[in-house]
């Protein structure tokens, strides 16, 4: 038995607990988050390829106990408890996110004198539930720690105290009440046509044709499915409030909240292409909601003054091309979709810190009010301007490979359409992120320009300095995750 | 003097009257680029009709060329739709469900 | 009996949804909305009961002094009675950050209105 499988999950949940008692006692809250914070990252290393079954229910092992009028039969294989697998992508996202998480916690440490335990509690919480959403197998388990997750994105915006955050949190609570019930009641007819909830259980009726392959159950299952998809990843009609929610918290929420959005577009893209891919405009469906993604939320980050709102549709954006690489669903096109969302983990989450600093030092994001930043930390905008070339995708950085997997598998499926369009979109992106930075950094300095901080946490600096020291390694040596995600995504298929 | 004073507020005035236009604000660049993206996505989307039917793709692109053109601050439009008001989000939002639910069950009543 | 149990409840599960949408989407006041957001998890909770149901059903206990058979033929579907179980607890929370926040709102703007608080006022 692997225990380092659930400890993944219980770590997080025990030090969410331990910071929220300790609140208070800065010191002690420091310690026991980094402390617990670089464990995760440091377990998904560690712990080796396996399944964990719940209460000990496994369906190999159970058979020999069952009454012999059961053995043979359909129920005698599925699973009774809740099932958590992890292999090597999974390892790969956990340690990635537990990455960021554990920087953006650092960054939050160095601009903050008093930290909050609540805070930080809503942290844990929800790296918590993106793990197990991640390793679960179990499409209701999914809903409800998407469910927390959805939750403790609110509660990063509401404790992040800027303007407007209450309104911002309440509208995505409302949207997230349709959005959420909407996918437990696609899971409720899956339920109903299967008697399952369990992936594998699922895919093994289906394939073996126990129930129609087009009832009415599983076909209205899988359009409210695709919906609480769009809701819990962020694509079109859910893009304004998602980016809403990332420009309201602070840099380093809104770096922890991006990265839960995707593995949770990751986690519902995967079980969705595992369970109904037969079904014909499968990949249609979700081509259209891959372009609206990187059309509007491209085009909208273009016409935005706002940095963190832009940096905020452009994350949007990227999550179109993961979408994309889903719905043209060939092998290459589904690992690079794979390898742009664990670039995207990374990039965006460097610039919302990087780009952050700024807020940290001016308290304004309107890129009309600011200039001539360069002058107080030539390091960081360098570094700032290297992870946007990464975004927009430049080599040698990651952005670059995942981009040209993209474009390639687009090419060879045929679609040259979709290849065109996602290179202009990238060449948008680079515009975008150029012109901003040029407005933040280069302009002459307005005079009447203030300054909250005057100097930037060499912690902050550290962080990014990480962060795409990570894209960098993943632009020159891509085969690191490109070996598990194309084994993986021929797996799918 | 007091001519002079009337003469800059109401300048000011205008000025920031402008400025809540996307066309006519400080970002120019960003509504252009925009604009472009959006009139190119749309043909391309289109033209990604020919794996349907090649005349219909023609007879599209052709159409929505022209009626791109003809209402052609696109960005602006587009943007304007994009607020962040709950009305606006949620009528999207349920949109959406509706025409999913709808297109999927129908459509697949006859595979 | 003029209609099954289970067929009943579907029907009022349905309509609870569409009464939660209609009010989450088009009722003006955020306590009211939340109600509806209520009415949409209730439904959508009575639905999965739903699916559990069995007409002359046991509760799924296995107890002294039945059968295997008898009890596999008889006894109601336990699984979505679980899952029910913590999607309520799920929904209560919700709704509890959601009046939490109206809470907040009206004492920040002194209205209700949803188009004023969380209108394209900015």
């Amino acid at each position: 038995m692997n225990y380092l499988i659930p400890l993944l999950v219980v770590i997080p949940i025990l030090s969410a607990l331990i910071v929220n008692i300790f609140d208070g006692k800065d010191k002690t809250v420091k310690a026991i988050s980094l402390v617990l914070g670089i464990l995760v990252p440091i377990i998904a290393i560690c712990a080796t390829v396996g399944v964990q079954y719940f209460g000990g229910h496994n369906p190999s092992l159970l058979t020999s106990s069952l009454p012999a009028n059961l053995v043979n039969t359909l129920v005698a294989g599925y699973n009774t408890g809740i099932v958590y697998a992890f292999a090597n992508i999974e390892r790969i996202f956990i340690f990635l996110m537990g990455i960021v998480a554990f920087l953006a916690i650092l960054t939050y440490f160095s601009e903050k004198k008093e930290v909050s335990g609540p805070y930080l509690y809503l942290i844990f919480m929800g790296l918590a539930s993106v793990i197990a959403l991640l390793l679960s197998e179990d499409i209701f388990n999914m809903y409800v720690f998407f469910e927390i997750t959805a939750l403790t994105q609110v509660g990063i915006i509401v404790a992040s105290s800027t303007e407007d955050n209450y309104e911002i949190a309440l509208k995505y609570l409302i949207l997230g009440a349709i959005g959420g019930p909407m996918l437990l009641l696609g899971i409720g007819f899956i339920l109903g046509t299967i008697g399952s909830v369990n992936i594998a259980d699922i895919i093994f009726v289906i394939s073996n044709k126990f129930v129609q392959p087009y009832s009415p159950g599983l076909v209205i299952g899988f359009a409210l499915i695709l919906f609480g998809w769009l809701y819990s990843a962020g694509l079109p009609p859910f893009h304004t409030i998602k980016s809403a929610v990332y420009s309201k918290a602070r840099p380093n929420g809104s770096a922890i909240l991006q990265g839960f959005s995707v593995l949770c577009m990751l986690a519902f893209g995967i079980a969705m292409y595992k369970i109904f891919a037969y079904i014909p405009y499968f990949n249609t469906a979700i081509i259209v909601f891959a372009i609206l993604a990187m059309v509007l939320g491209v085009a909208m980050s273009a016409m935005e003054v706002d940095f963190r709102r832009m940096i905020a549709f452009l994350a949007v954006g990227e999550l179109g091309f993961i979408a994309l690489g889903f719905g043209i669903g060939t092998q290459m096109s589904i690992a690079a979709a794979l390898f742009q969302a664990a670039n995207e983990i990374v990039i965006t989450a460097m610039l919302f810190i990087g780009f952050g600093s700024v807020y940290y030092l001016t308290n304004t994001s309107d890129t009309r009010k600011l200039g001539g930043l360069i002058g107080i930390d030539s390091k960081m905008a360098i570094m700032v301007l290297l992870g946007g070339w990464a975004l927009a995708g430049v080599p040698p950085f990651n952005g670059f490979q995942s981009k040209l997997m993209l474009v390639q598998a687009a090419l060879d499926a045929g679609y040259t359409e979709l290849a065109i369009l996602a290179i202009i979109v990238s060449v948008v992106i680079f515009f975008t992120f150029v012109k901003a930075f040029h407005n933040v950094y280069l302009q002459p300095k307005p005079s009447e320009l203030k300054f909250v901080h005057d100097k930037i946490p060499k912690v902050t600096v550290f962080a990014v300095a990480i962060l795409l020291i990570i894209c960098l390694v993943l632009g020159i040596c891509p085969n690191i995750v490109t070996d598990v995600f194309i084994p993986f995504a021929g797996g799918l298929i | 003097m007091s001519f002079y004073r009337k003469f800059l507020s109401s300048v000011k005035d205008l000025k920031s009257n402008l400025s809540k236009d996307p066309t006519t604000m400080d970002n120019v660049s960003g509504a252009i680029a925009a604009e472009f993206l959006i009139f190119v996505s749309l043909i391309l989307a289109a033209l990604f009709l020919r794996h349907i039917n090649a005349i219909a793709s023609i007879v599209v692109v052709i159409l929505a060329a022209v009626l791109a053109f003809t209402n052609m601050p696109l960005a602006s439009k587009v943007k304007s739709e994009q607020s962040d008001s709950l009305e606006k989000m949620s009528f999207y939002i349920i949109i959406t469900l509706g025409v999913l639910v709808a297109l999927i069950y129908w459509g697949l009543k006859y595979v | 009996m003029v209609m099954d149990i289970q067929l009943a409840s579907l029907f009022a599960s349905g309509a609870l949804i569409v009464i939660g949408l209609f009010a989450a989407i088009f009722i003006d006041n955020i306590i009211k909305k939340v109600i509806g957001i209520a009415f949409i998890e209730e439904g959508v909770n009575l639905f999965l009961i739903c699916l559990g149901y069995k007409a002359g059903g046991v509760v799924p206990i296995y107890l002294p002094g039945m059968t295997a058979d008898w009890f596999a033929a008889n006894s109601a579907y336990p699984l979505p009675q679980a899952l029910v179980l913590t999607s309520i607890v799920i929904g209560a929370s919700t709704l509890a950050v959601m009046l939490a926040l109206a809470m907040v709102l009206y004492r920040k703007h002194g209205t209700l209105s949803t188009k004023e608080i969380l209108g394209d006022e900015k």
